[in-house]
């Protein structure tokens, strides 16, 4: 008779607190987090590690943070089209690139490459964003040309000079040990001209000009270097660096370069 | 002797440990010939038929690499575009044409800059190409210009002891000036010559 008390005890002291276990609050401990709130790391499925995001490179639309600056420094050819040149002349030129974060996802773009002869200037923004190992952007560059050749003599004092506006897009992917990048550009003259032997003349304005794709490999180098190179292509009708060529061919030619450079 | 025992263990420690160990910069030579098919822009010569040609090549490369991906090098070697043989009993226009042949050789010297991983190499080169024409028929015409060249290159290394490797290459080299394409599937040997 005993152990039936006993028994029926248990049942009511194991049973009632789990029954009315249910009605209470659920358990809250700085060890369990609720399901509403997302954890702070995010990781797609095909992406089972975390990327890299301690660096940041010129090309590789990668948001940069507020007030961080990617300097590049580096070295450009381009050939010159067959139609404008015997023979197909690498044309080299040093460049000078500045990606500057101005807000979260927005950075400034400045560039310059020169060889003293031909000289190309850009100035613009970009936004950008990223989702793991991809990113992207849209920006717009304001471009300007600067040419000059002067030969004593016969040839004094040529310029030549254009205004123009440059949207483009990218994309970048970042893979462990380097980031490779596309840049797809198309350029809108808003003003050329060039004075050739006292001869002014203006050259395609208001009109889609070039349009422009390269491909970037970022990668780092030797213990903390981080360098890029890579190659574009330019379908152009009349190509800034051959300006002096006095160009009076109107069809697209293919012009492509060579680019090299390292992060200061 | 019991005192070595702790600098052999130190030793090991730097040796094994990814982070206390200096990274490895080497010297690689790399080798590799194969047959390869031209494809010309051009008629090769009056004679010559539209088909593409066959051609050979040899070339080298001595690549700086240092612990990373890129590896930068000098490209040299020996690339036969084509080589045609006419026989007397072609004519061109009203002549009868002399047996000759008519070769053309490239010699190129280019930086190259390419990257390694998992064995897998994918590298550009650019430079000059020192080519090299010959015809013969009754008189013998030579001649030497060096044109702009870029080469495009694909290898796959299958490490047969610690400095040697061995595998396939497909290596594609431009020429713009005369439009010459030429595919040269090759046999490639990678040898670590420094390791410092």
């Amino acid at each position: 008779m005993q152990s039936r008390y006993y028994s029926v005890l248990l049942v009511v002291l194991l049973v009632v607190p789990c029954a009315s276990a249910q009605d209470t609050e659920p358990l809250t401990s700085p060890y369990f987090e609720p399901d509403s709130v997302a954890p702070s790391y995010s990781v797609t499925p095909s992406d089972p590690r975390a990327p890299d995001t301690s660096y940041y490179y010129h090309h590789e639309p990668w948001p940069l943070p507020v007030g961080r600056n990617v300097i590049t420094a580096g070295l450009l050819l381009t050939m010159l089209p067959g139609p404008l040149v015997e023979d197909e002349i690498p044309v080299p030129a040093v460049e000078l690139q500045l990606r500057r974060g101005l807000a979260p996802n927005i950075s400034m773009i400045a560039s310059i490459s020169t060889n003293v002869v031909s000289t190309i200037a850009n100035l613009g923004a970009q936004w950008n964003a990223r989702e793991g190992r991809f990113s992207w952007a849209v920006g717009a560059n304001a471009l300007g040309f600067l040419g000059w050749l002067s030969i004593e003599g016969q040839f004094d004092n040529n310029t030549a000079f254009a205004i123009a506006v440059l949207p483009y897009l990218k994309a970048g992917f970042r893979f462990d040990d380097f980031s490779v990048s596309s840049t797809f550009a198309a350029s809108y003259s808003l003003y050329a001209g060039s004075d050739i032997a006292d001869s002014k003349t203006e050259g395609p304005t208001g009109s889609w000009n070039d349009f422009y794709y390269a491909i970037a490999f970022e990668q780092p180098f030797l213990s903390t270097m981080r360098v890029s190179f890579g190659m574009s292509v330019m379908f152009s009708r009349t190509p800034y660096q051959s300006w002096i060529t006095y160009n009076t061919i109107d069809q697209y030619m293919f012009l492509p370069s060579f680019f090299f450079g390292i992060q200061v | 002797m019991r005192s070595f025992i702790p600098v052999v263990i130190a030793g090991l420690i730097i040796s094994v440990h990814p982070v206390l160990a200096q990274p490895e910069y080497t010297i690689e030579g790399h080798a590799g010939g194969g047959f390869g098919v031209s494809w010309f822009k051009n008629q090769r010569s009056p004679l010559s038929p539209p088909e593409n040609v066959y051609g050979a090549a040899a070339l080298g490369r001595i690549m700086w690499h240092p612990s990373r991906l890129l590896s930068i090098g000098l490209l040299g070697g020996w690339v036969e575009f084509s080589r045609e043989n006419f026989s007397p009993a072609l004519k061109f226009g009203s002549d009868t044409v002399a047996p000759g042949r008519a070769v053309l050789i490239g010699l190129p010297l280019q930086v190259v800059i390419s990257m390694q991983k998992y064995g897998v190499e994918i590298g550009v080169g650019i430079g000059a190409v020192f080519m090299q024409s010959t015809i013969q028929d009754e008189d013998l015409t030579e001649s030497i210009r060096s044109e702009l060249g870029i080469t495009a290159l694909w290898a796959y290394n299958i490490e047969v002891s610690r400095s040697l490797s061995v595998g396939p290459e497909l290596t594609l080299i431009y020429m713009g000036y005369r439009g010459i394409i030429m595919f040269i599937p090759q046999f490639h040997l990678k040898a670590i010559l420094l390791r410092y």
